[in-house]
């Protein structure tokens, strides 16, 4: 397991925001099953967490693969430690725990929402498990607008980088590249019936796979049919013996071989003796192979082996990878919008104070100038006018001035703060 | 206005055929290139279709009398069929191949147009009644549109059973259409194929009969028709009672199909004449 380290924001926020928690890539199997049993359920524990006034805002993201608490507030020792007590883990799972702060906690939260920091990049459950966790902290009232912008944007950069880029697309299972290319070849697959023959575990899945997508009918052939029988059970399907794998392959559309055989069980000659002229889409994932390589020659019919299956599978991954890559920009560009965000928010007091700085100056300045007008309605206004722009110009200024006072020596502040006026 | 029309409709059936081509090249994830592809068509497709209005209402008009007409009304019976079947059929794939027929077929009514083909035959006085010319022309129009469409979807089910075959990654990257639905599309067009120019055999037998003309004639519509008329018979033969594979089927589909579109572009306008050219003069 990789030693987790405390990571520190670019630049630090007031509120800061925080993540902290352990994930698959911390904490191995065992260490996150007993945090499930221990831990309690995620609506007590970010109340709580508000209760011991250790955070302002929190929210639990709970999974098979992750355990983590976004907060604002919290950073630091006292969530660690919270954390620690509340999972009471072994001191040798300590190092498990990480903790992000301010851009590096929302960077992760965005990772985490687009599944680039899952067990299978692009997987899509992910996304649904964050959007829980938060509509279960909006229900317990454990999020402020703090929280609430910072999940809509990981929602929205999630979003982003699943339509503008390739990260969901092409599958990297085996049985998910059988499903597709079995989509390639069937207009509807609940019409069509699979034939294994063996009981390897990949022709299983790959069986599982199909059946999930709708399957009409299953046939098991086996050297033993007691075996093949109980297989056939779990799918609800038809047991055969091995001779009879010419005779269910009329039946067939789909046949997956994993049979330990010295040759091949399927050839040319049997299946073109098949009846009907209905495409047949073989997989072979058999070593020695189960189907003689010369059926890839014959019309309608479709044959891959393993390692065909394997290259699509890798070729896939490769993608997906490139795809990640592009997906990090898209995070960066979220996270950037995001430090906007946090800036005008910043401001927020700064420009309240100026607006009422200057509507107190245009209330005194009429009160002042308008009672005792002698002039006309035109030079009223033009001293009004003047006198307003030279108060608010005088204010603008001492604002600069004083500014320019705090500014001072390498200070990479910008340029223009606004100090809020104590009343 | 018939004019302007039918020039913007092909500029947009261009646009839409760079569109499918650029989203079969470069698949976009946000499916923007099969929007535009599709808005396009259907603006064109709407275009098209007030064109055919203008030419319908226009007077003295007699149904497919000449080139530019006739091809003006593939086109547009083309389209007919892909605008409806364009939910099933809305690949990139197949919008690549279909759309650029129909800018053929419009290229040609054009070209004809302005070579004045269609002033090369005489129109026939009070000859063909009506009725007659609209079983024949009807049936003629619906077996040209589907020999265009078989050819299309054979060949597509080419290209994708030779990308299973060979390139399978590629294949599960591009969003064609399965196998299955080319397949059955191919057997159906063939079948309403057959059924059509049986139907144009039959009514051209009776017109000539009613005529007192020879029922058989050199013309290349004769010709070309009933050597069709016999090889769909085959195909359909071939894939009902022999079993051929679909790649076979599709083999001959393509061989018969281009052949008769061949013939016909060489003799209509390469050679400037229009069908029925022996049998009128």
């Amino acid at each position: 397991m990789a030693q987790a380290e405390i990571i520190v924001g670019e630049t630090t926020y007031d509120p800061r925001l925080v993540v902290t928690g352990v994930s698959f890539r911390t904490l191995d199997i065992d260490g996150r099953e007993r945090l499930a049993r221990k831990a309690p359920d995620p609506e007590r524990l970010a109340a709580r967490l508000l209760q011991e006034g250790i955070a302002k805002e929190a929210a639990v993201i709970s999974t098979c693969n992750r355990f983590e608490i976004v907060s604002v507030g919290g950073e630091g020792g006292g969530l660690r430690r919270f954390f620690e007590s509340l999972l009471e883990l072994p001191e040798t799972q300590r190092d498990a725990l990480y903790q992000y702060t301010d851009a590096s906690a929302v960077r992760h939260l965005y990772r985490v929402s687009s599944s680039l920091d899952s067990m299978l990049v692009g997987e899509a459950q992910i996304l649904g498990q964050v959007k829980k966790a938060y509509q279960r902290a909006v229900q317990i009232g454990s999020v402020g607008s703090h929280l609430h912008h910072l999940f809509q944007s990981a929602f929205h950069v999630a979003k982003k980088v699943r339509t503008h880029t390739d990260i969901a697309q092409n599958g990297v299972s085996l049985s998910y590249v059988a499903v597709r290319l079995s989509q390639q070849i069937f207009s509807d697959l609940s019409t069509t019936s699979v034939l294994i023959i063996g009981s390897g575990e990949m022709a299983e899945l790959a069986a599982l796979h199909l059946c999930s997508h709708g399957c009409r009918k299953i046939i098991v052939a086996n050297r033993s049919v007691d075996r093949a029988a109980e297989l056939a059970e779990r799918f609800g399907g038809l047991a055969v013996s091995l001779g009879d794998v010419d005779k269910a392959l009329d039946d067939a559309d789909i046949v997956i071989g994993s049979i330990a055989i010295d040759r091949p069980i399927l050839t040319a000659a049997s299946v073109r003796s098949r009846r009907g002229s209905r495409p047949l889409f073989l997989i072979d994932l058999g070593v020695p192979r189960n189907f003689a390589p010369t059926l890839a020659d014959v019309d309608n019919v479709y044959l891959y082996n393993i390692d065909d299956l394997a290259a699509i599978a890798s070729e896939n991954k490769a993608l997906r990878d490139e795809a990640a890559k592009e997906a990090e920009i898209v995070i960066e560009y979220g996270l950037m919008q995001f430090e906007r965000w946090r800036k005008k928010l910043a401001a927020v007091p700064a420009i309240v104070d100026i607006r009422a700085r200057i509507e107190n100056i245009c209330r005194t300045e009429l009160s002042l100038g308008l009672p005792n007008a002698p002039e006309s309605r035109e030079e009223t206004i033009e001293r009004l006018a003047h006198s307003l722009s030279q108060r608010i110009g005088h204010e603008l200024t001492e604002l600069l001035e004083r500014q320019k006072g705090v500014t001072t020596g390498d200070r990479d502040d910008p340029p223009f703060i606004f100090i809020p006026r104590t009343r | 206005m018939t004019h302007l029309f039918a020039v913007l409709s092909i500029a947009l059936y261009i646009a839409a055929t760079v569109a499918y081509l650029l989203q079969l090249w470069r698949p976009s994830k946000t499916g923007r290139s099969i929007a535009s592809a599709r808005m396009a068509f259907v603006v064109a497709f709407v275009l098209h279709t007030i064109t055919m209005g203008f030419v319908a209402l226009e007077p003295g008009m007699r149904v497919l009398d000449n080139g530019a007409d006739y091809f003006l009304w593939v086109s547009w019976a083309t389209a007919l069929v892909f605008f409806f079947f364009r939910r099933k059929l809305e690949y990139p794939i197949v919008g690549a191949f279909v759309v650029p027929v129909i800018v053929a077929f419009m290229g040609s009514s054009s070209y004809l147009l302005h070579a004045g083909a269609s002033s090369l035959v005489e129109r026939q006085e009070g000859g063909v009644s009506v009725v007659l010319s609209l079983i024949h022309a009807v049936p003629a129009l619906v077996s040209v549109v589907s020999l265009a469409m078989a050819l299309i979807v054979s060949t597509v089910f080419l290209v994708v059973d030779a990308r299973l075959k060979r390139r399978p990654a590629v294949a599960l990257r591009s969003s064609g259409p399965d196998l299955q639905l080319l397949d059955r599309l191919n057997r159906q067009l063939a079948q309403v194929g057959f059924v059509a120019i049986s139907l144009v055999v039959l009514s051209g037998g009776l017109w000539a009969v009613s005529q007192q003309k020879p029922i058989f004639s050199l013309d290349t519509s004769v010709v070309s028709g009933l050597v069709v008329w016999i090889l769909l018979a085959c195909i359909l033969h071939g894939r009902l009672v022999l079993g051929w594979s679909p790649k076979r089927v599709s083999r001959f589909t393509i061989l018969v199909t281009a052949s008769f579109f061949v013939s016909v572009f060489i003799v209509m306008v390469m050679a400037g004449r229009i069908t029925h050219a022996l049998l009128w003069s």
